[in-house]
């Protein structure tokens, strides 16, 4: 689907491109905002993102899907504004609503939207790189070798990573928010 | 075995709610209206381009039949021979030549730099 639209954008139909847009704005957001945390430069990350692949798309040869090339630039973008930065984690600032009542009980269900919020400050407080693969292998549901083709990183040092993501998100929950992720 | 299994199932449920909803109004309009803007000036540096190697191929003919020609005029014009032209014109020329040439592979030595510097494939 992502190739009709290439070509008509590389045709001269730029209109086109607001469906690339469109498509893949949440996702290029949610991968900006796991290596930067902070809401207004992950916009600005995607802004330049989406231009640099506007401009770069008669270099999109084809040989691997769209999303794996434009988030590679989402990736590059987003490392590029945090070595800017010079600080690999911001802490958590904000205000995280008390669960840790006398009565906590573990098989507490949490509502949706309570959940999302929970896992996504859970995220926020990990390292750039551990939230990235997890958001990348679980959420956008990549492979290995789209991953390293994605992050440029080998393919050990991958799967450590992810190895670390899966302890960490599980140990951010748990001492942080007071909640067993096989509750949520 | 099963117990990993579960686990990672439980993750990828979990990971699976993690997705955030860009929370910015009007980045179509922003992105588009920058790629309008862009595309624009590219097709202005196109067209310009174009006429610039037709202006340089167009002066370097004419100035080649003038360089060869002007030798062969014997005849003075309003007293003032032409023939005495022809050198002092040849290394004008030529100079010229050089130098519009020069100007424009060093234009498209930065164009290809310029395009190869930007390496999506770059850690």
């Amino acid at each position: 689907m992502d190739e009709v639209y290439i070509e008509k954008i590389l045709a001269g139909n730029f209109e086109a491109y607001r469906y690339l847009i469109s498509k893949y704005k949440d996702m290029a957001y949610s991968l900006a905002m796991s290596v930067i945390k902070n809401e207004c430069d992950a916009e600005e990350i995607i802004q330049v993102s989406f231009v640099k692949a506007f401009n770069n798309l008669n270099s999109f040869r084809g040989t691997s899907k769209y999303s794996t090339w434009f988030y590679r630039i989402v990736v590059n973008e987003s490392f590029k504004s945090l070595r800017k930065q010079k600080s690999e984690i911001l802490e958590f600032k904000g205000t995280i609503p008390d669960l840790s009542c006398d009565n906590f009980n573990p098989l507490l269900k949490l509502e949706e939207e309570d959940q999302k919020y929970y896992i996504n400050e859970a995220l926020k407080k990990m390292p750039s790189k551990e939230c990235l693969i997890l958001r990348l292998f679980y959420l956008e549901q990549n492979s290995i070798d789209e991953v390293r083709e994605i992050t440029g990183w080998s393919v050990a040092d991958i799967k450590v990573t992810l190895h670390r993501a899966r302890i960490r998100i599980k140990q951010v929950l748990l001492e942080d928010f007071k909640l067993d992720y096989k509750t949520l | 075995m099963k117990e990993e299994l579960n686990e990672e199932i439980f993750i990828r449920e979990l990971i699976s709610k993690s997705k955030l909803e860009f929370p910015f109004n009007g980045l179509e309009d922003k992105i588009m209206e920058h790629v309008i803007v862009k595309s624009y000036e590219k097709a202005g540096i196109n067209r310009d381009i174009r006429l610039s190697w037709i202006f340089f191929i167009a002066g370097s003919l004419f100035g080649t039949f003038i360089s060869v020609v002007l030798p062969h005029f014997q005849e003075p014009v309003l007293g003032f021979s032409l023939s005495k032209l022809a050198v002092p014109f040849q290394i004008l020329f030529i100079l010229l030549f050089v130098n519009q040439l020069n100007i424009l592979i060093d234009f498209y030595r930065r164009m290809n730099n310029a395009k190869h510097s930007y390496t999506h494939f770059k850690k």
